[in-house]
């Protein structure tokens, strides 16, 4: 009794909530801003356009690709050799075929992802056109919602939104001349397991798991 | 707090007058009016050397009985709480072992002797044996077919139950683990809430099986589903197993029991609890009750003004029993319109003979509920009747139910407003039994009003006379029988959803009643007529309405070597007992081998056009 007791508390431990990860590496990243050793600190925002491919094949088939929004701000630390960015995405689909039995008239789906990142570039050279990488944190917000057509009744479902925590990985360029440009590749992984929606109060999970992470373009436009 | 402290002092200075005041309501008669009048006996000893055996609708421990203990409900005043009166149980009576509280009730196994001093308690309002729920089972023949199983199947690829978690909440499930993996699937959840509301009781609720029929019929419909086994005895059962499942978001509840307890239009404490379940999105599922043929009701008539009911505009008193014979018991039931509590009428039930001489009546509670047993030593006609003892009956429904196997309510059984507590409930699917080859109605299935003054009921009939292994060849009949077969089906639809991406969207409770109720065969088709039906005989929804309803008929005597058959189709199903699909015929003939090309084992099988209808094979194989 005892024994599985410890073990259990053991497990609680070790498990760490993904909000608690994504604001204690934003902390660390405001604390490296507050440095007394700074000798500039710059901000910057940048509104952004993007695409995203679905990794998971069976997302892919039911949304595909769909563009996205983004918005994000910058922390520039002169004496560290990376930026810190906090940035946000919007990203929106609907899927007119979703798997539904013959008795429903007409199924549709939306799908609507937020993802929240944390991100650290490391310019990989100077010029008018800097090669960056980066690596950084993802809460993805996941939110799907339907509407059918059940034996002639029109009926609606809208899920509850759920967060996942994963990684990101960027790469790409920078423009460091007027209008200032960065365009960059980026790699989403995060998991999340499918879950049954009866109401909107509680899904129990069929624990299938599900890649919501996703590949992606965008193109930001860096206000000074 | 203040009020806390002062009932607490209420509770503490009412001891001593409980104590002294225990002797005299331990006497019978003497005003013990909060302990039922049997537990009354009991403590006085008046039983003590022979108690007679319980009604099945109440729940009586032979066990305790020999160590002169009761298994009881305690029903509070609302303005005391559990914890207090527990404390102050457990100071009148240490061997008192308390099993649990609900809402309103408590339930405790207290001996005999501490019954009066603990009735006496102030807080307390009336101590009694707890009611306990009866199988609507009467096993006889085999069959299943008519719901489109097959069909539903094919049309819609992984919808066999995979993500719908079926409760069969049954009396018991004796013998389960001899079909776990064969006839019950490997995934199983048991649990019992038998005599116990923590959940630690016996599965096998005293040697009951009837819950393992009813799982197997769940199981052959819905073989994907996850099956909660749970069972119970009391309404305190009830309701822990009722909030347990809510916990486990079960999507249906299967519950082949009846309950005479509550006023028959919804409302009562088993009532309460199927609402507070279908508040919580989960479909109820309810066998009707088999009791259209030993049921009787009324609304309260009394003419000549003599206090005694007239049964009908002619003025009969007397409801007769005249084919009794000797040695034969009579148990009645009379449940009238004033619920929870009985507080502003009340009624008796009497028996008397032919020069209306009283030979038993029923004991007071203060509920709106009575019962009489009484065997008969010379088998003479015997009448009861029903008088008001106290308070303006106005119009109430007063219905009087023969409980017993094979018994009938002679020429008074009125079929209307038959349903059992809680299948009289809005919130619950009532099911009626219909047999499965001919869908006639089965004459001793429960049914609702038909005077317009109530909900329709039942809502759906669904096959009887249906095989399973535990019944065996015999079959198993009632509207026990029936009620599996819609949850079955409900199973298979909550697996039907929509599948998106991260959420599969599975079917509300009042998406699934919109599925139940119009893939239902609708009252207009059905022939001969069942009234009252609301929605009609149980159907999966098909991608296209089957046309024609005949069987095919076989030629010859074919028990081996090939079938051959004419009818409404050239190309057929083979089904074997639970309805599935285990081969094609086709042009008029089968050749023996299934689906997999394999040589059929012997056995009997059907032969189906369109699922609704089919001619039975008895196969020896080639």
């Amino acid at each position: 009794m005892g024994k599985s007791m410890r073990a259990g508390r053991c497990a609680g431990m070790s498990r760490l909530a993904p909000s608690k990860v994504f604001v204690q590496a934003l902390a660390v990243a405001l604390l490296l801003s507050a440095t007394p050793a700074a000798a500039s600190i710059r901000f910057a925002g940048a509104p952004g356009i993007g695409y995203r491919f679905p990794i998971d094949s069976g997302l892919a088939d039911l949304y595909g690709s769909a563009p996205s929004l983004h918005a994000a701000g910058e922390v520039l630390i002169e004496p560290l050799p990376f930026s810190t960015a906090v940035e946000v995405g919007y990203s929106w689909s609907k899927c007119d075929h979703a798997g539904a039995p013959f008795f429903v008239a007409s199924a549709e789906s939306k799908l609507q992802l937020v993802p929240i990142e944390i991100l650290f570039r490391l310019p990989l050279r100077d010029g008018p056109l800097a090669p960056h990488a980066g690596v950084g944190l993802e809460l993805l917000w996941i939110k799907e919602s339907f509407r059918y057509k059940l034996l002639g009744e029109q009926g609606d479902r809208d899920a509850a939104g759920s967060l996942h925590p994963g990684l990101v990985l960027v790469a790409g360029a920078q423009r460091n001349r007027s209008p200032k440009l960065r365009l960059e590749g980026y790699a989403s992984i995060v998991s999340a397991k499918k879950k049954v929606t009866r109401g909107e109060t509680y899904e129990p999970s069929n624990a299938e798991k599900v890649n919501a992470g996703s590949l992606g373009l965008r193109i930001y436009w860096r206000l000074p | 707090m203040n009020g806390r402290i002062a009932r607490l002092a209420v509770l503490f200075l009412s001891l001593s007058a409980a104590q002294a005041a225990a002797a005299s309501a331990s006497e019978p008669g003497s005003g013990g009016t909060r302990l039922e009048p049997f537990l009354a006996r009991l403590a006085a000893g008046n039983e003590a050397k022979a108690v007679p055996p319980a009604p099945p609708f109440i729940a009586w421990d032979e066990e305790e009985a020999v160590r002169l203990r009761a298994r009881v409900l305690l029903l509070r005043e609302p303005e005391f709480d559990w914890r207090e009166l527990r404390a102050a149980c457990e100071g009148l009576s240490p061997s008192m072992e308390w099993e649990g509280e609900g809402r309103e009730v408590a339930q405790a196994v207290i001996a005999w002797r501490d019954l009066p001093v603990i009735a006496e308690l102030p807080g307390l309002r009336y101590l009694f044996r707890p009611p306990a729920g009866v199988p609507c089972a009467e096993v006889e023949t085999e069959g299943l077919a008519g719901m489109l199983v097959p069909e539903f199947r094919e049309a819609c690829p992984g919808c066999a139950g995979v993500g719908s978690r079926i409760a069969i909440l049954d009396k018991g499930f004796a013998d389960y683990e001899r079909f776990v993996g064969t006839e019950l699937p490997e995934d199983l959840v048991v649990r019992s809430f038998f005599d116990s509301p923590e959940g630690n009781g016996d599965i096998g609720g005293g040697g009951e099986d009837h819950g393992v029929a009813c799982a197997e019929i769940v199981h052959d419909i819905a073989p994907g589903a996850r099956l909660y086994l749970v069972n119970v005895n009391t309404v305190l059962d009830l309701e822990k197993a009722v909030d347990w499942l809510i916990e486990e978001h079960v999507s249906v509840i299967s519950h082949s029991l009846g309950w005479y307890f509550g006023n028959l239009e919804g409302i009562g404490p088993i009532n309460d609890i199927a609402d507070r379940a279908a508040r919580s999105d989960i479909l109820w599922v309810n066998s009707s009750g088999n009791e259209a043929e030993r049921h009787t009701w009324t609304r309260w008539r009394d003419e000549d003004g003599d206090g005694s009911l007239e049964f009908d505009a002619a003025g009969d008193e007397r409801l007769d029993f005249a084919n009794l014979r000797t040695g034969q018991d009579l148990v009645l039931i009379l449940l009238w319109d004033e619920w929870p509590i009985a507080s502003a009428t009340d009624l008796t039930l009497e028996l008397v003979d032919e020069g209306d001489q009283v030979l038993a009546s029923s004991e007071a509670y203060p509920f709106a509920y009575r019962y009489l047993a009484w065997t008969s030593t010379d088998g003479r006609p015997v009448a009861a009747r029903v008088r008001r003892a106290r308070g303006n009956m106005g119009s109430r429904a007063v219905h009087v139910f023969r409980v017993g196997s094979g018994v009938t309510m002679e020429e008074h059984a009125r079929p209307d407003r038959s349903l059992l507590v809680p299948s009289d409930s809005p919130s619950v699917i009532a099911v009626g039994a219909t047999y499965w080859m001919d869908e006639t109605l089965d004459s001793y299935s429960s049914r609702g009003a038909t005077d317009g003054s109530g909900p329709v009921k039942p809502e759906l009939c669904a096959p009887v006379g249906v095989s399973t292994a535990i019944y065996g060849g015999g079959g198993f009949r009632g509207t026990s029988a029936a009620a599996p077969h819609v949850a079955g089906a409900a199973g298979l639809l909550v697996s039907s959803g929509i599948r998106g991406g991260f959420r599969d969207l599975q079917w509300t409770r009042e998406e699934l009643v919109t599925l139940l109720s119009k893939a239902a065969k609708p009252p207009s088709q059905i022939n001969p007529p069942i009234t009252p039906l609301a929605w009609g005989i149980v159907r999966l929804p098909t991608p296209a309405p089957a046309a024609l309803r005949r069987a095919p008929t076989l030629l010859g005597n074919p028990t081996s070597g090939s079938v051959g058959w004419i009818g409404p189709c050239r190309d057929a199903l083979i089904l074997d007992c639970a309805g599935r699909a285990v081969a094609r015929g086709r042009d008029g003939r089968w050749d023996g081998r299934d689906l997999g090309g394999r040589q059929a084992a012997p056995g009997i099988y059907w032969l189906s056009c369109d699922g609704s209808a089919a001619a039975r094979i008895v196969w020896m194989g080639r």
